[in-house]
């Protein structure tokens, strides 16, 4: 543990309840995206949310710092995705098949529409506006793994070590989000005409 | 040699940076060689700055009331410490 780690454990220790507002508005935008990304309704995956923290401070006494509160935190909503696996959504399983690809791409394997040519500066302020848009058409668990990935900047294995999916099975739900976030964006103008 | 489909799917899937030496330089070679492959994957890189700069607000709705609802099972089930109440005699 860093130093400021250690001090926000101990003042967790304490139930400091500042301390433990911090830790649970830090953690909560990733564990509730973590439980809809394992494949839960959102009012589900806020109850298991809500459960995990309330178990996290039910066993503060076990907790002995040995690792971070993060993971002491994600540790328990792995478990209790666990348990909740029966009541999963019918369409909750990682797929391996990749259709996605198959109108993208020629028999050859070559795009078939290449991507439009972008300006830094015009792709940076079009991304601006069309972002949240576009990302509230991905499906909810593509749009949330995506932002696991992106916004809160978690690893691969942290997330699927929480997840309980495979790298692949995660690789296919990115490379989807990803390319349908970009379709969405040059179909709403993002990218200047080709001039080739 | 890779195709662009494959190409596509290791960058977008996050799969290259496991990938094996050999196919990363397969990978690296093609983007030299492939204007279209080199858009696809910068776009990708922006799409990720994009996200990062947005403030966690968002697509993430709803978060504060959940936090506040957390935080208020925690102290009714005396999880917190709770400050002395300053206008209790």
């Amino acid at each position: 543990m860093t130093r400021d780690e250690q001090l926000m454990f101990e003042r967790v220790k304490r139930r400091d309840p500042a301390a433990i507002r911090e830790v649970v508005e830090e953690l909560m935008p990733q564990v509730l995206r973590m439980a809809i990304a394992a494949g839960l309704r959102r009012e589900h995956a806020e109850d298991v949310a809500q459960a995990t923290f309330l178990t996290f401070l039910e066993s503060l006494d076990r907790f002995e710092g040995r690792s971070t509160i993060r993971t002491w935190v994600f540790g328990i909503l792995f478990r209790k995705l666990s348990e909740t696996r029966r009541d999963l959504r019918k369409d909750a399983r990682f797929e391996d098949v990749d259709d996605v690809d198959e109108s993208r791409f020629d028999a050859r394997g070559r795009w078939v529409r290449p991507p439009r040519a972008t300006d830094e500066g015009v792709f940076a302020a079009e991304l601006h506006r069309s972002l949240d848009a576009c990302l509230e058409l991905l499906a909810e668990r593509q749009r949330v793994v995506f932002e696991l990935r992106e916004r809160d900047g978690m690893s691969t294995e942290e997330i699927c070590n929480v997840l309980g999916c495979s790298r692949t099975n995660l690789g296919v739900m990115l490379h989807r989000a990803r390319a349908a976030l970009r379709s969405c964006l040059e179909a709403r103008g993002l990218g200047r005409q080709d001039e080739c | 040699m890779l195709k662009c489909r494959e190409v596509s799917h290791l960058v977008g899937s996050d799969e290259v940076r496991a990938a094996s030496l050999r196919t990363r330089l397969e990978v690296r070679l093609h983007l030299l060689m492939c204007r279209a492959c080199r858009r696809y994957a910068s776009q990708l890189l922006a799409l990720g700055r994009a996200v990062r700069r947005r403030s966690s607000t968002g697509s993430a709705g709803g978060i504060d009331g959940l936090t506040s609802r957390t935080l208020d099972a925690a102290k009714a089930r005396g999880l917190m410490d709770e400050p002395a109440d300053r206008h209790d005699p």
